[in-house]
């Protein structure tokens, strides 16, 4: 009866050490993978944002022209969504300029059969300009996840 | 007499039996503990020179993207550190000429990835091939590839920088 006992020990202690070794052992890869995919995601994000600004693609606020530009610069195998908030001047000659007076926002969803999931986000603020005036002050932010 | 000589011989073959049974287990023990230390010892030696791949591309691209170099015009006579960028994410054209002109030993010392092979190429977003540069990965090894956005010669250009060994 005591070695029976004993053997019980055993085995239950055995259990916990494997169940804690198989957690370890599972865990520990997928933690080192995520550095890599979440920094290349990070930069794709940023580049994007930074190449669609400056080549004045979000200047037009032209969401069809948006979405066929943003279809084209991200990678295979991942969905974007773009969200756009755009602010007006507080006065027709914009010489002074208040955050308040928001427009209505728009979004622009890429590949949106599959849900988001562990996105990341790019942010960058822009400004549209008419006859050499501040027209919108916008902030765009981009998230991007693997589909 | 006969009874006692009798226990003692089954005395002791319980107790062979007992050591040969514990013999084995710490044999099967120490075996599959040599194995699985070998097989994770490999599996760690691989995963960190892939982490250290993955670091190294990602801080060369950077380098390439957002740096102009120096000295800030350099060429491929008096180059120091290699960049390519007029500003961030957009590459200044006769620098990424001038670096596809360089001697690739002189480019794998200037960006320290003498131990490694790369590869550099500008597609645009048709996925025609612009600029390539570098020696193509041989089938079968390890390469590690990261791809960036860039505006080249005022476009939007997909730049792949490949690492392998």
């Amino acid at each position: 009866m005591k070695g029976f006992a004993f053997t019980l020990d055993a085995l239950l202690a055995m259990i916990i050490a494997l169940a804690i070794l198989t957690a370890i052992y599972t865990m520990m890869p997928k933690a080192q993978r995520d550095y890599f995919l979440e920094s290349y995601e990070t930069k794709i994000a940023n580049d994007i944002l930074i190449v669609l600004n400056k080549n004045g693609t979000l200047e037009t606020h032209d969401q069809t022209f948006i979405r066929n530009a943003l279809a084209e610069l991200l990678p295979d195998g991942y969905g974007g969504r773009l969200n756009v908030y755009v602010y007006e001047c507080s006065n027709p000659t914009c010489d002074s300029f208040v955050i308040s007076n928001q427009i209505v926002p728009y979004a622009i969803t890429i590949d949106k059969s599959t849900p988001e999931k562990d996105p990341v986000l790019a942010k960058r603020s822009f400004l549209t300009f008419d006859k050499n005036r501040i027209k919108y002050y916008s902030i765009a932010e981009l998230r991007v996840w693997l589909a | 007499m006969v009874k006692m000589s009798y226990s003692k011989k089954s005395k002791a073959q319980l107790f062979m039996s007992d050591f040969i049974m514990a013999s084995v287990i710490v044999i099967f023990i120490i075996i599959l503990s040599v194995s699985i230390w070998n097989r994770n010892v490999n599996s760690l030696k691989s995963k960190e020179e892939r982490s250290g791949m993955e670091s190294l591309v990602l801080s060369i691209s950077d380098q390439l993207i957002r740096s102009p170099g120096i000295p800030s015009d350099w060429n491929k006579n008096n180059v120091l550190a290699i960049g390519l960028a007029a500003e961030d994410n957009t590459l200044d054209a006769a620098k990424v000429y001038n670096f596809t002109s360089l001697d690739i030993d002189k480019t794998k010392n200037l960006l320290g990835i003498g131990n490694y092979n790369f590869i550099f190429r500008l597609r645009n977003t048709s996925e025609t091939v612009l600029v390539e540069y570098g020696d193509l990965p041989i089938d079968g090894k390890e390469v590690v590839i990261l791809r960036r956005i860039v505006l080249f010669e005022g476009l939007p250009t997909i730049m792949d920088l490949g690492l392998w060994k």
